[in-house]
């Protein structure tokens, strides 16, 4: 995969970013109209998005929240629709190992999907700890801002949007154009066509529990698909 | 009150899923198969929701079904040529609107 050329690390990550924060930034500000909504204060809902900073842990809790769930079950629904960001940071640890908590701790904090498309797109191509640390700084920065911002335009401008900007629309196209960036061998791309065969057919499982199940099995065919490879 | 407090429960347990591999990986030799294994986390969980998202939802507005559809075709042909993503993901918005006002 290609990732920018730059002098100022941050920079290229900061560019490399700004494509899926412009496709996801209209996600944000539905998000944050339908947490304001639900929550019944602006102030919480935009608050939840860097509060929680994941758009579908906030649309998970807005969503049960506005349901009456009681707080246990709103917690295990994160819980299980997020899971797949302990498999993001147990990737990044790979590149990561020997750097200090205060780094792991706000590095962590700012990993959502599309950074850790760029991040570990960029980091398997630089060895250089201080290279890799800007370029994720300048990605993630950039990412937050948009996504806060985004969010309270939304939280502040309710629910104006044209359907088109929801999350069932313009959303599955960025995840496409994210595949598709990282997809870039053929153990890759086998590993890709297992976990969404897998997804569209547990698709309707509670609380999307099949896609834990679904990337599980992809991971497992891009390693058996590497073994056929060598 | 209650909506603060869900907000910060939904933090605190997103937080710690971002950070509990980072904290108990990041300071001891990670297993040559998780190193392997961590190649395929994006490929596979991007595929997982790009194609949970593109599946049937009640959430989708009328009629826009076959422009999103389009859209996903149309980022797919583009991204396998396009170098940045700022151009798939233009065409493919473009195609999804046309699709969409296309359908009856």
């Amino acid at each position: 995969m290609e990732v920018t050329a730059d002098r100022d690390p941050a920079l290229a990550g900061a560019r490399d970013i700004l494509p899926l924060l412009a496709a996801l930034a209209p996600f944000g500000m539905a998000i944050g109209a339908t947490a304001a909504a639900a929550e019944g204060s602006a102030l919480a809902s935009w608050a939840g998005s860097w509060l929680i900073y994941g758009g579908t842990a906030q649309l998970v809790t807005a969503q049960l929240h506005d349901a009456g769930a009681a707080l246990p079950a709103i917690a295990l629904a994160v819980l299980v629709a997020n899971a797949r960001l302990s498999l993001f940071g147990a990737a990044m640890a790979t590149h990561w190992q020997g750097t200090s908590l205060r780094w792991r701790l706000f590095a962590g904090y700012l990993l959502v999907d599309p950074l850790y498309v760029v991040a570990a797109a960029h980091h398997a191509g630089s060895a250089d700890p201080t290279t890799r640390r800007r370029y994720y700084l300048g990605a993630g920065l950039t990412m937050w801002v948009g996504w806060v911002a985004a969010n309270g335009a939304g939280a502040v401008g309710g629910g104006n949007l044209p359907d088109f900007f929801g999350p069932a629309v313009l959303l599955p196209l960025a995840l496409v154009a994210m595949t598709l960036r990282v997809s870039i061998d053929r153990p890759a791309r086998v590993a890709a066509v297992t976990a969404a065969v897998v997804a569209l057919a547990l698709h309707g499982l509670p609380m999307r529990s099949g896609l834990l199940i679904a990337g599980g099995a992809g991971i497992a065919a891009g390693l058996r698909a590497e073994g056929g490879r060598s | 009150m209650r909506a603060w407090t869900v907000v910060l429960a939904a933090g605190v347990v997103t937080y710690g899923l971002k950070v509990s591999a980072l904290l108990v990986l990041s300071r001891r030799p990670i297993p040559d198969g998780l190193r392997r294994a961590g190649a395929y986390v994006a490929p596979a969980m991007m595929a997982a929701l790009a194609a949970s998202g593109l599946a049937p939802s009640h959430l989708m507005p009328n009629g826009a079904e076959a422009g999103r559809l389009l859209g996903a075709v149309v980022v797919t042909a583009v991204a396998l040529r396009a170098r940045s993503m700022l151009l798939p993901l233009g065409a493919g918005v473009v195609a999804c609107l046309l699709g969409g006002v296309l359908t009856p």
